[in-house]
């Protein structure tokens, strides 16, 4: 019951962040929806992680490493995390760099690369 | 804490985080869907230390609420025109990515209610709830052996959900060492490049207007 919840929640994190993605023109709110969508995902993944260790534990021989080994879904997570802020720091000096030298972060204004 | 108790309260926080990204992708003042942000950062941080997730749950502190929201409020404030000057998110497309953000939600739930999930509260292995929720001990193989009144009280170790610092800590610096190290050289790359993007818009003002 509780995996369902936290996965009902996941799933309605990952959609709103892709219905920001395809409506919003402005990049700061995308990268917000992008961040949505990485948090559902990790949730996700730590719900797993805590709930479904049916699967990953063998009864016969349990060991100590087989018992930690249980969190390998956190450590993926803080991976995850990780990688997803080092992004999010790219990502807004390239905003900024944009909002001085051509005074607009709207998608729609920034067609250099096209044709 | 019972198990009824803790749904209960997901319940709560889930909702209270959906209603919050829901006010993020929604409000047309970038201010304040941070604001909104960093508050659906916060219910997710609640939502990992509920299950057990404790260490995840301080990084998602540390990290999302701390350090992301802060920089995107940060670069709204410093960004000109753009708190305000947002375009109406009414139309076609508001309709189609609906839409499509709908079908996804539906076609989720359809799997998610249609699964049997093999869950952990279905095991009725008393060796592993012991290793995993109350306390266990090792025998000289390193094979996990049920507390009985005769184990020395050196050698009882509490549950590995109750205590999950030290599993996290011993498989970061011994089977994923190779992948932490990575990391760190992805996040040196990152910030190494922001600098150099950020420094640039300071210095060379006129090459910068040039290359743009």
């Amino acid at each position: 019951m509780t995996l369902t919840i936290i996965l009902i929640f996941s799933s309605a994190l990952f959609s709103i962040g892709i219905f920001g993605l395809l409506t919003r023109k402005n990049i700061v709110i995308t990268l917000m929806s992008l961040e949505l969508i990485f948090n559902s995902v990790v949730l996700a993944l730590i719900a797993f992680s805590r709930y479904t260790i049916y699967y990953t534990l063998s009864f016969s021989e349990l060991s100590l490493e087989g018992l930690y080994s249980i969190f390998s879904g956190h450590i993926l997570g803080i991976f995850i995390i990780s990688v997803a802020a080092a992004e999010t720091a790219l990502a807004l000096a390239l905003v900024l760099a944009l909002g001085k030298f051509k005074s607009t972060i709207e998608l729609n204004d920034l067609s250099e690369m096209k044709n | 804490m019972s198990s009824s108790f803790i749904n209960i309260f997901l319940i709560v926080i889930a909702s209270l985080g959906t209603i919050c990204s829901l006010i993020v992708v929604m409000q047309s003042n970038v201010f304040r869907s941070a604001i909104a942000l960093s508050f659906n950062f916060l219910c997710i941080a609640v939502v990992y230390f509920a299950i057990n997730a404790e260490f995840l749950g301080t990084v998602q502190i540390l990290v999302y609420v701390g350090a992301v929201s802060v920089l995107m409020a940060f670069s709204v404030l410093l960004v000109k025109d753009l708190q305000t000057g947002s375009t109406s998110i009414i139309g076609v497309n508001f309709f189609v990515s609906g839409f499509i953000s709908l079908l996804t939600f539906f076609v989720l739930l359809f799997v998610i209610f249609t699964t049997d999930w093999q869950t952990v509260d279905k095991l009725n292995e008393p060796k592993i709830k012991a290793a995993l929720f109350e306390e266990y001990s090792l025998n000289e193989n390193k094979d996990i052996m049920i507390v009985s009144k005769e184990t020395p009280a050196m050698e009882i170790h509490s549950g590995v959900y109750n205590n999950s610092i030290i599993p996290i800590g011993t498989l970061l610096t011994t089977k994923y060492f190779i992948s932490l190290q990575l990391i760190g050289l992805i996040i040196v790359s990152c910030v190494v490049g922001s600098i150099a993007i950020t420094k640039n818009t300071i210095e060379n003002d006129d090459e910068m207007e040039e290359l743009l």
